[in-house]
């Protein structure tokens, strides 16, 4: 590993910061502009990868095949077991082997490699299937997302979408060996040729691949062209048009159909987008396995990103998702370090656990007995804040001092599970202070019978409220 | 025909599973009905409940098996722990979603964030609970606890046999608990005058404050209620697993939505039905399909897609009739208007 | 005359920014029947929510029994004896009529409650064979009689009914008004009555409000306004 960055960015790390920004993006346009809450992003990510890993390896057998035909015997020869098993059937492999078999999916991935690379020509087919395939099947994805979300408002859309993600990559891809390896993954056959990776040579630093350079400028074109992209949405009417009308189901609805195609389209290109970073990521981390395509990694991390950053504001996206990327590898890096100065110091504390939560209880008790009596709301307010903040802070530092032994014992675990409760938190926190605007409404295509009596029977600017709500002013809501 | 029944023994663990989703999914459907949001960290709070669960039995042990050498006391306190687990992991659990309703989704829901927001506050949630539940057990002094994570609480769970059926004694608890607790929701929502102001706040929240009740304890009610159902149910369930991990809560989470949803979304009864039903799809039925597609002559393994019944009852359902099962019967008997 | 039991005074009020009563005065006296009429957006519900307090009260105050209640919470104001019943969601659907009176109920203890209950429920005997229906399965009328019930369980002195007839049909509506009236015959207890129906709300009434465009317009008997054919052309549709 070679530091880079701030001595915490490996240029892996770069590359992974790069696809996520493309697939946060992508996230934004999709959710942002098209209106689309999409939980489930992970599969849309997750589509390239699965082409290069198991569409690609099957195509670049077939293609490797046909230049040296020999090439399924030499494997044979050195891996008696092939021969055996698939008695040199190429149509078995194809069909089974050379994605589903992870033996010989390991085997015969880099022998691949090798030829196809040689051959311009062919690398550049492979490249041209994969990523067109990508891309279509990716496309597709998003229209057939995009026409149920006509069908269904928006939390059931939410889950419906959630739900197809989980069930195409957790079940059906997990457990079918035959696609690609099931739980044990597929490695990919890269499809970059040789005469590309030797023109990357002399700007490679030592020590990295050059599929690892390829990967980069790939991914830096990718995440250019998607900002582009995102951008002319932004800055065109139509652009402006879907912001503006995101949370105002009637306008939406009286524009109809103009709208619904531009918000098709969005949502292909998207989802397209997407697909193309998952590929990208696969090149690089293989083999390519359903559980790092998870709905944490991939669907939730970009919307927190998203959120951070300001929905439907590209920039602000970028940001969130370098924000909280850096965020992820400052803690994984200085972690350890840190906990490791401060155990003198928790040492001694946990000495005094006992009385300092007891004194703390008393402080809060004694808060507690302030709040009702407290003169205005920011008042309470405050108390509110210190009890939970005193109240947590404590809690944290006394558990931290009686069991630094165990979680340095255990560093690894407890600092993944640091970075999961670091997302989250920044979820949380930014949703508490920023709650406006974060998700837009489902368009609808056309005024359903309810909705046209409620316009009927509207007086006035709202939809017909309960009657016996209070307006904001008359009555204090309680926190 | 009857070779391609699966064993009755299996049927009981079918129930048994069924029964624990029932919970579980009317605890989801009661926090659904009262703040309009699925809540994603549900099934989360069912493996709470085992955790405690877990923590309790695994000390009771200690200190009563290992260091006290009690031994000779036999069977006996293990048939007391099938009670003190469920109840502690009931009020503990419901704490905990009570929390959840305190810090999280009341405050949220007040700012004015909308549906999609509390969504994902939820998922936030869930994230930071599996997380800490997660810490908090690879933590605990293996010297007073034993090690937590991936162990299984089988070796407590005593054996019944009768009638040459032999099981354990957590499948035949859980169906009695499911459906103890359900009548005593059903109860306490239809005979008391509090249970009837819940039902009154959840419905029309605007009108029940003009009448004087405290929608908001209702609702905090509601949400202690349905934390302690998925605790209650968690308490169980981890009898019935081998190799216990807190993550197996994103799996479960899927077929509480689907029972949910099957049932219907406004029904806590339809929620019963649809919890037991997916359950029992998920297990019995998924091998009785298994079974007779190998008498056909076509063995493949259909258990490890059990969770792809599930996620495509969830799509089929919010496509075709989001309003659930309960919502076509009483489309039904209003005679299809 | 007997004393105004209700005075609003200069009140200008809305939702939010948006302003729909102007400057309203009008005063309620004991034991009558007040109707409350004009042409659609003339702001009579919000009239009555104003009086509720639930809209956003800009100026102006809201006397009861001599004692300003203009800022007051809903919920206090249906303790003291102001009862309002709008036209819609006024009962719980879901809950059967039983455990809706039971709700209406809520604040009261338990021998009372079963008193007032049953007192209630013989003024409306159909809602007696219904007890255990849900409210949703009611005809309108029913229900506007259980909303009704519900409001009496809590002994109002006044009560502001928003539109109570609407969508139902004629005969029942006739039968509801008639059950109105012997609240004030019987039960001597003060109405304020909105009604879209103009000539019905006006023949039932002793004494008239006329809203237009968020002003008051008329305030005198109801008899007079009945026979003001200028007027009634213009804003009622009377001919």
């Amino acid at each position: 590993m070679v530091d880079s960055l701030l001595g915490i960015f490996t240029l892996t790390d770069v590359l992974d910061l790069i696809i996520i920004t493309v697939v946060v993006l992508a996230l934004n346009l999709m959710a942002g502009y098209a209106g689309i809450p999409n939980f489930g992003m992970a599969v849309f990510v997750f589509i390239g990868a699965f082409i290069l890993a198991g569409v690609g390896t099957r195509i670049a057998l077939l293609l490797a095949s046909y230049v040296d035909p020999g090439f399924i015997d030499t494997l044979g020869r050195e891996h008696a077991f092939i021969a055996l098993k698939y008695s040199g059937s190429l149509r078995d492999l194809v069909l089974y082997g050379v994605a589903g078999d992870p033996v010989v999916n390991r085997i015969a991935t880099p022998g691949l490699e090798a030829i196809i690379s040689q051959d311009l020509i062919l690398s550049i087919i492979l490249l041209v299937i994969v990523f067109g395939l990508a891309i279509i099947v990716g496309a597709l994805t998003g229209i057939i997302a995009s026409f149920a979300a006509t069908r269904l408002k928006e939390d059931y859309l939410a889950i419906a979408l959630l739900a197809f993600s989980e069930m195409m990559v957790t079940v059906v891809f997990d457990q079918t060996d035959s696609l690609a390896g099931g739980p044990n993954g597929a490695w990919v056959v890269r499809p970059w040729p040789s005469v590309l990776e030797n023109a990357i040579k002399p700007v490679t630093p030592t020590g990295v691949s050059p599929d690892l350079m390829i990967a980069l400028i790939v991914g830096l074109l990718t995440l250019l062209l998607c900002i582009l992209y995102a951008e002319r949405i932004a800055n065109s009417p139509m652009g402006r048009m879907l912001r503006a009308m995101r949370d105002d189901d009637l306008a939406i609805s009286v524009y109809g159909r103009d709208v619904a195609l531009t918000r098709l389209k969005v949502m292909a290109v998207g989802a397209a987008i997407a697909s193309i970073a998952g590929a990208i990521y696969a090149t690089i981390h293989s083999p390519v396995k359903a559980i790092d395509y998870n709905r944490f990694d991939w669907t939730f991390t970009p919307w927190a990103m998203m959120i951070l950053g300001g929905v439907a504001n590209n920039w602000g996206v970028i940001l969130g998702a370098i924000t909280i990327y850096t965020g992820k590898r400052l803690i994984h890096f200085y972690m350890p370090g840190l906990l490791t100065t401060l155990t003198p110091i928790l040492e001694i504390v946990s000495r005094f656990a006992v009385p300092l939560v007891l004194v703390t209880i008393l402080v809060i008790l004694l808060l507690v007995t302030l709040h009702p009596r407290a003169k205005s709301s920011t008042m309470k307010r405050l108390i509110t804040y210190t009890i939970i903040g005193l109240g947590g802070s404590i809690v944290l530092v006394v558990i931290l001092s009686i069991s630094i032994k165990a979680i340095l014992d255990n560093i690894d675990i407890v600092r993944a599970i640091t970075l999961n409760i670091f997302v989250g938190l920044i979820i949380l926190l930014v949703l508490y202070l920023k709650p406006q605007g974060i998700i837009p409404e489902k368009p609808s295509k056309t005024l359903s019978r309810k909705e046209l009596e409620e316009i009927q029977t509207k007086s006035y600017k709202e939809k017909a409220p309960n009657p016996y709500k209070t307006t904001l002013d008359t009555q204090s809501e309680e926190v | 025909m009857m070779l391609v029944l699966p064993s009755t023994e299996y049927l009981i663990y079918s129930i048994a599973y069924g029964s624990s989703l029932a919970l579980l999914c009317m605890g989801l459907t009661l926090t659904y009905m009262v703040t309009k949001v699925p809540n994603f960290a549900h099934a989360t709070l069912a493996i709470t409940g085992s955790a405690v669960t877990l923590l309790l039995i695994d000390r009771i042990y200690h200190v009563f098996y290992l260091e006290g050498g009690a031994s000779s006391l036999g069977k006996t306190p293990y048939y007391t722990l099938y009670l003190i687990a469920p109840i502690s992991a009931f009020l503990i659990v419901g704490l905990v979603a009570l929390i959840q309703y305190l810090l999280v989704l009341r405050p949220l829901s007040s700012r004015g964030v909308g549906v999609i927001g509390l969504m994902i506050a939820t998922l936030a949630f869930d994230i930071i609970l599996v997380n800490i539940l997660t810490l908090t057990l690879y933590l605990m002094p293996t010297a007073y606890f034993g090690k937590l994570i991936g162990p299984s609480l089988k070796g407590f769970d005593v054996s019944v046999s009768a009638l040459g059926i032999s099981t354990s004694f957590s499948r035949l608890a859980l169906p009695v608990i499911a459906v103890t607790l359900a009548i005593a929701l059903h109860l306490f929502l239809t005979r008391t005058k509090f249970g009837v102001s819940l039902r009154a706040a959840i419905e029309n929240p605007d009108l029940a404050r003009v009448l004087g009740i405290n929608v908001d304890l209702a609702y905090m009610t509601s949400w202690f209620i349905a934390g302690g159902l998925a605790g209650a149910s968690g308490a169980l369930y981890i009898f019935m697993v081998e190799n216990f991990k807190p993550a197996v809560a994103s799996l479960v989470i899927v077929s509480v939505f689907a029972g949910s949803i099957l049932g219907g979304l406004g029904s806590i009864y339809g929620a019963l039905l649809g919890g037991f039903l997916v359950g029992v799809t998920e297990t019995f039925v998924v091998v009785l399909i298994q079974n007779i597609l190998a008498a056909y002559g076509l063995p493949i393994t259909l258990t490890h897609y059990q969770r792809l019944f599930s996620l495509l009852i969830v799509i089929v359902m919010l496509l075709l009739a989001p309003q659930g099962l309960t919502g076509l019967i009483s489309r039904v008997g209003r005679g299809g208007r | 005359m007997s004393q105004p039991i209700l005075v609003a005074e200069a009140l200008s009020s809305g939702y939010g920014k948006f302003q729909v009563l102007f400057d309203v005065s009008f005063r309620v006296y004991e034991n009558e029947i007040l109707a409350v009429v004009g042409p659609n957006g003339s702001g009579k519900s919000t009239l009555l929510k104003t009086v509720f307090g639930l809209t956003t009260i800009y100026s102006g105050s809201v006397i009861y029994r001599g004692r300003d209640i203009t800022r007051l919470p809903p919920y206090v104001k249906a303790r003291i004896g102001v009862a309002y019943l709008p036209q819609t969601d006024n009962v719980f659907a879901e809950l059967t009529v039983k455990e809706n009176l039971l709700m209406a109920a809520y604040t009261l203890e338990e021998s009372e409650a079963r008193d007032r209950i049953e007192e209630v429920l013989n003024l409306y005997p159909v809602l007696k064979e219904r007890l255990s229906y849900k409210a949703r399965s009611l005809s309108g009328g029913e229900r506007q009689m259980l909303a009704l019930a519900m409001t009496l369980v809590r002994r109002p002195d006044i009560i502001m009914l928003d539109e109570p007839t609407a969508n139902l049909a004629p005969v029942v509506a006739r039968h509801l008004l008639k059950k109105i009236s012997m609240l004030r015959d019987e039960m001597k207890k003060t109405i304020v009555l909105v009604e879209q129906n103009a000539r019905a709300a006006l023949e039932l009434g002793d004494r008239a409000l006329l809203m237009v465009s968020g002003r008051v317009s008329y305030e005198g008997p109801s008899e007079s306004l009945l026979q003001d054919v200028e007027l009634g052309k213009r804003y009622l549709g009377l001919r």
